[in-house]
């Protein structure tokens, strides 16, 4: 390329006071104007995150916020041409710089991806599910999953509680995240542990819900079976009134 | 109908497009970067948009001036979307959004120097060899000069003369430039390569310093604005035209107004029918 170094040098310095606002001194500028640019680059950032998060943005203190995105704004190089994709750098961002821990927010990882993962759902490309009939035995015959849908592992119920309340419930949770066919809506249902297991293997492979009973033993131990194939079973005809589990494999 | 006068398409008002009655635009621009690569319900809202209008394309994230080279998997989505959605019109911004590697999601100035025209003539020849189709630059508002050997008009016309792509001009920031540095507009505007023209744009600004305008896209476009369209499309072939608004949106009713004044102005100039609108 005919880009001569000098003239690379220019624009990445302009680039680089835009984010960390480092004084430069190039030819012809106009140093009282340059300060725009760098207020323009980061109010666009700024004001896609507050909408990107907009649960995080109300809960947390507008100075631990701000602190994040000016970190972030500053040291991360924005790899998505798509600007909505930034959220997601974000939530990378702060979980790799344990912002959690800098800024005493023992929720924030769990929020931060709670709210990116639902609008990684809302956008993600259409994805067909494979050929299904409508009627067929749950036990017996293999499912067919709505297939724009993430299972999400949380310490937190965010998804359940306020933030503040969230904190006193640490545990083990399992959110099902899934856009609806028709509306394009992202609905979500609190998972047990078993229930975040059924769906990740109906999922993945081709396996009939009485195979994975069987498997319950391993997990829980002694168990009542019968029980556990009730209510699994409601919670299969649940997940079909809801039209996550869409019908059976042709 | 000689003139295709056209609006940007924002989600604050996106169903006006579709079920509203208020705005009537003859085309509708995306931004396509906001519309890749994604689907669910604005898939299907851009869907029923594109079966109603015709498509033109403004993109924001090829940063074309970038001392960066092209991002090629950027391209090829690009180009995916260019012909599902048949747009007549993909158009860039001459400046750069992207260094080092890093995105920055705004339109910085590139200097105005030989090999910075001679970078940009190359790099709009690929994507025009990559994507088939002409290749439409936009001059671009900015608020200082950087470490520029040109002027502004002469880097324009070098990199139009030699990468032959074709010009969006944007009248609002030709205005904002001759207010932001002090020259005249007009004179600007005979400099620029008119025959190349193939798209333009008009906006709205906001005045932040006494000696200081900001391209927000964010106002009503001005008297002397409309001024400036009317005397330079005398001087163009019949191209659409594309009212840009993107933040602080009016009523609808207000939108339209301005549409409608546009299509006065160029019905009233513009006997012959726009290429787009015969599809030559």
């Amino acid at each position: 390329m005919s880009l001569l170094q000098e003239t690379k040098d220019i624009q990445s310095k302009l680039a680089l006071f835009c984010r960390t606002g480092e004084s430069i001194d190039l030819p012809g500028l106009t140093p009282s104007r340059l300060h725009h640019y760098r207020r323009l680059v980061y109010n666009i950032i700024q004001d896609n995150l507050e909408s990107s998060f907009p649960i995080v943005y109300e809960y947390i203190e507008r100075e631990k916020w701000q602190g994040m995105v000016y970190d972030f704004f500053c040291r991360h190089n924005c790899k998505s041409y798509q600007i909505w994709q930034i959220a997601g750098e974000f939530c990378e961002y702060a979980i790799k710089e344990d912002f959690a821990t800098r800024y005493q927010i023992e929720y924030l990882n769990d929020l931060l991806k709670f709210e990116w993962e639902e609008m990684l759902v809302y956008n993600m490309e259409n994805i067909s599910p494979d050929n299904y009939i409508d009627t067929g035995d749950p036990l017996n015959n293999v499912m067919i999953l709505n297939p724009e849908h993430k299972l999400l592992q949380l310490q937190y119920p965010v998804h359940l509680h306020s933030p503040i309340t969230a904190i006193e419930k640490k545990g083990n949770y399992f959110v099902l995240l899934y856009r609806e066919q028709g509306t394009g809506k992202v609905q979500f249902i609190d998972l047990s542990l078993w229930y975040a297991l059924v769906i990740e293997q109906i999922g993945s492979q081709e396996i009939v819900l009485k195979d994975l009973l069987k498997e319950a033993p391993n997990l829980f131990g002694t168990i009542n079976m019968e029980h556990l194939t009730e209510t699994t079973s409601a919670f299969v005809k649940e997940l079909r009134t809801r039209k996550f589990i869409l019908g059976f494999k042709k | 109908m000689n003139t295709m006068i056209g609006l940007g398409y924002r989600r604050d008002f996106a169903g006006e497009f579709l079920e509203g009655t208020s705005i009537k635009p003859d085309f509708v621009e995306f931004a396509p970067e906001n519309w890749m690569n994604i689907g669910g319900y604005w898939k299907k809202q851009i869907n029923q948009i594109a079966e109603k209008y015709p498509i033109l394309c403004h993109g924001l994230s090829l940063s074309i001036g970038s001392p960066d080279p092209l991002d090629f998997d950027f391209l090829k989505k690009l180009k995916t979307f260019l012909i599902e959605y048949k747009v007549k019109i993909y158009s860039e911004h001459l400046s750069f959004a992207k260094c080092d590697n890093a995105h920055l999601y705004d339109l910085l100035p590139v200097p105005f120097r030989e090999d910075a025209a001679k970078h940009v003539v190359q790099k709009i020849k690929q994507v025009q060899d990559y994507l088939e189709r002409p290749f439409v630059l936009e001059n671009v508002s900015y608020y200082t000069p950087v470490a520029a050997q040109m002027t502004e008009g002469e880097f324009i016309n070098t990199i139009v003369k030699e990468s032959g792509c074709q010009l969006l001009l944007d009248i609002n920031n030709v205005y904002v430039n001759g207010f932001n540095h002090k020259y005249d507009p007009y004179s600007f505007i005979e400099e620029l390569p008119l025959d190349r023209v193939a798209y333009i744009h008009m906006a709205g600004h906001e005045q932040v310093e006494p000696d200081l305008i900001i391209d927000t896209h964010g106002e009503a476009i001005i008297d002397p604005v409309y001024d400036l369209f009317e005397w330079a499309i005398k001087k163009i072939k019949p191209v659409p035209v594309l009212l840009e608004r993107d933040f602080n949106i009016p009523e609808m009713k207000e939108l339209n107004d301005e549409l409608n004044r546009l299509r006065s102005i160029t019905n009233k100039t513009w006997s012959k029918k726009n290429e787009l609108v015969t599809g030559n």
